[in-house]
């Protein structure tokens, strides 16, 4: 059904003159379990759309010119485009084998993907789609993949090296691999640059790398009584806009950390489901929206409160969450 | 410290590739690997060829290929401790040999870590004959309990799973499922009995009830109808399950499905507690079967998990501590901070009063895991790892120095 098409107390609400966004937005997330994308409405949280993807889809990203939405489909060695209009895949690229996790650099020229079967990045050319280089070596098992705010370098996480590969794209080269904890999954940049966070899901911890030296300076860990430690397993992390605040979720531990990144405390633990792994935030900060893994749902969590709101069963196995607003 | 220490050191935090070049400059780390021409556990029992020359008569089972995948998964952290990772084996006619080829490989490479794959008698032997060297010995698939208890030795590490381990999976899963009356069946061997052992204490640890034990033999003779015939095995008792206890495993593929009771039958057959299983999807296991079996094109064995899990154990270590001494990396891996991936889920550990690697079992069928023990609802005090096997507080081992005792 088209959305513009109003119905039932929508269209009343319309009629009594109420103040309704006439385009809400909209909550993306990748079903790994039965190949599909799901497309929320924010206001809702009602699914408005299924897509149905390649096999496995897992990590999403939208362009930089927000007209798409790459999605990583990892059985099908491909990330698919899908038109964030019409919601139809439009077109394919070849990643190479088992593509998991991608990112598009800020100028959307360019794809760089980690191979996590061939210890391999991918780096491709969005406009023409061809692989312009293979990089080996990149450590086994790699799987975050996040380019600077610059865009010069890309960093890539590699599971069971416990590294993270410091590439430049644009020469295909690898500058270092930094040591960090153990299983190292996905991280983020502060918005200067000037840090990169990554979570290390089996040392149960977040790595701080200084960009300019590439050292480790520092590692938050996370404990609150009754959770295993065992059960804090690290695995994706998102910055607020202003930088101020990292949201990490902690797996098994069914809980959200929010930590200060000024003086990398832990403010607060917020219950999610299980297995709680992708996050994302809307543009304002207000609302964090995760995916549990092994409850096969969202939860909706409210940024001031700290706490979570709304669940809404999306599919088997959720894997990345992405919000257009 | 040596020059390599220093090398390791400098580069820790932040390593700038080296050319391919300087990496044939690296001096070598060299993994000893042992191992016996004649070892019951890897004869095939039950595989009959059509052809003798037939490809399905010739796959060696033997961890050698775990090994061999572990030194090509740490190439990395050579580069990073400025070592070059490479794996010298040998295999001996006799358990009485190992001592001395340990000893040639020592004095040929420097080798001060050796994977030894022998059964549990020969790994007690060579311990006791390097007891006052500076050596590190993994046992990667001998499960007898003993090495572990009374015969441990502080220099010996095993990341093969004990009988105990094996025996409190299989009883867990049987108490998760309340199939609590257990008819045990075990072999002739010493082995068969050892893992009944190990099972009666699991029934005592868990509450099943072992309802009755019976031996039985591999023969056709019909004066011993009551020892070789299953009806006759699995009769007149009261059971809602059926542990087997037999090594060699040829009688144990024969009883699933033909008891007299409908039973689930664990143990060496039906549901067989193990470290590791091909069809095991979860915690990046995918990808650590699909190198090990682009590499030697077979299924990867509990056995060959235990080689390469002990490989990169030492890998971790040394990229940690930025050191290639034997007594350095033997501290950092019976220490709090040591943590391992093994593609199981969680960290894993060695046990500091025993030297034993904790890790999970998984409960498997032939085509798939079933289970992972710990089941949920089984905790311990520390660590629910340490709900399989014996804990600090029932250990009889007492060659490790403890220097933490819990609270």
């Amino acid at each position: 059904m088209p959305r513009w098409f109003l119905t039932g107390p929508t269209a009343l609400m319309v009629a009594l003159g109420l103040m309704l966004p006439a385009y809400g937005g909209e909550i993306y997330v990748s079903n790994e379990g039965n190949d599909t994308v799901v497309v929320l409405d924010s206001e809702t949280l009602e699914i408005e759309h299924v897509i149905e993807t390649g096999g496995r889809p897992r990590d999403l990203r939208f362009s930089p010119d927000g007209s798409k939405l790459f999605i990583a489909a990892s059985e099908a060695d491909r990330i698919e485009v899908l038109d964030l209009e019409t919601k139809t895949i439009t077109g394919y690229i070849d990643t190479g084998d088992d593509p998991e996790i991608f990112d598009i650099d800020p100028t959307g020229e360019i794809i760089v993907v980690s191979n996590e079967d061939d210890a391999e990045a991918t780096v491709i050319d969005i406009a023409s789609g061809s692989i312009r280089t293979v990089i080996e070596d990149v450590g086994i098992e790699p799987e975050g993949v996040t380019f600077a705010p610059d865009g010069k370098r890309v960093f890539v996480t590699a599971e069971a090296t416990n590294t993270v590969a410091v590439i430049d794209p644009w020469e295909g080269v690898i500058l270092a691999d930094i040591l960090v904890g153990n299983r190292p999954r996905r991280g983020a940049f502060t918005p200067d640059g000037r840090e990169y966070w990554v979570t290390n899901e089996l040392g149960g911890t977040v790595s701080i790398i200084d960009t300019q030296t590439l050292q480790v300076t520092e590692t938050i860990r996370f404990e609150k009584r009754g959770l295993r430690e065992a059960d804090i397993t690290p695995v994706d992390l998102v910055m607020t806009q202003d930088g101020k605040t990292a949201f990490v979720t902690l797996g098994r531990a069914w809980h959200v950390a929010r930590v200060d990144v000024a003086s990398r405390t832990v403010e607060a633990y917020i219950l999610a489901g299980s297995r709680v792994w992708g996050a994302a935030l809307t543009s304002d900060d207000s609302t964090l929206i995760v995916t549990n893994g092994a409850s096969d749902d969202i939860s909706v969590i409210d940024t001031e409160a700290n706490r979570a709101t709304r669940s809404v069963a999306v599919g088997r196995t959720p894997h990345t969450v992405r919000i257009r607003d | 410290m040596t020059v390599a220490t220093r090398r390791a050191a400098g580069l820790l935090a932040a390593l700038m590739l080296c050319s391919a070049a300087a990496a044939e400059e690296r001096p070598a780390f060299t993994f000893g690997y042992l191992d016996l021409a004649d070892d019951i556990r890897y004869t095939r029992w039950g595989v009959h060829p059509v052809d003798i020359r037939s490809e399905t008569n010739r796959v060696d089972l033997r961890p050698m290929a775990g090994a061999e995948m572990g030194v090509a998964d740490i190439r990395a952290f050579g580069r990073r401790a400025g070592v070059q990772f490479t794996l010298r084996a040998e295999r001996v006619a006799d358990p009485a040999s190992l001592p001395a080829a340990l000893a040639a490989i020592r004095a040929e490479t420097g080798a001060f870590v050796f994977l030894i794959d022998a059964p549990g008698a020969a790994l007690r032997d060579v311990a006791a004959a390097t007891l006052d060297q500076d050596v590190i010995l993994i046992n990667v698939s001998a499960v007898d309990d003993r090495l572990r208890g009374e015969a441990c030795a502080a220099h010996l590490l095993h990341t093969a799973p004990s009988r105990q381990m094996l025996a409190d999976a299989a009883a867990q899963y049987l108490v998760a499922r309340n199939w609590n009356e257990v008819l045990v069946l075990q072999g002739p061997l010493e082995e068969d009995a050892r893992m009944v052992e190990a099972f009666r204490q699991a029934a005592s640890t868990y509450g099943l009830k072992i309802d009755e034990e019976r031996t039985f033999v591999l023969s056709n003779d019909p004066r011993m109808r009551d020892r070789n015939d299953l009806d006759l095995l699995t009769g007149r008792a009261d059971y809602e399950s059926v542990f087997v206890a037999d090594i060699d495993r040829e009688f144990a593929r024969s009883v699933p499905y033909s008891t007299q009771d409908p039973a689930a039958v664990i143990g060496a057959a039906g549901l067989r507690p193990t470290p590791w299983h091909w069809s095991y999807l979860r915690h990046g296991a995918p990808q650590v079967h699909g190198r090990f079996e682009r590499q030697t094109g077979r299924r990867m064995e509990g056995t060959d998990w235990a080689a390469w899990v002990a490989i990169r154990a030492i890998g971790e270590a040394i990229v940690r501590t930025a050191s290639t001494a034997p007594h350095d990396l033997h501290a950092y891996l019976l220490g709090p901070d040591f943590r391992l991936d093994g593609s199981k889920g969680p960290a894993l550990s060695f046990r500091p009063w025993n030297g034993q690697l904790r890790q999970p079992i998984m409960l498997a069928t032939e085509d798939w895991v079933t289970a992972v023990a710990p089941l949920a609802g089984f905790v311990h005090q520390t660590n629910d790892l340490d709900t399989l096997g014996r804990d600090r507080r029932t250990s009889d081992c007492r060659q490790f120095a403890s220097p933490e005792q819990p609270s």
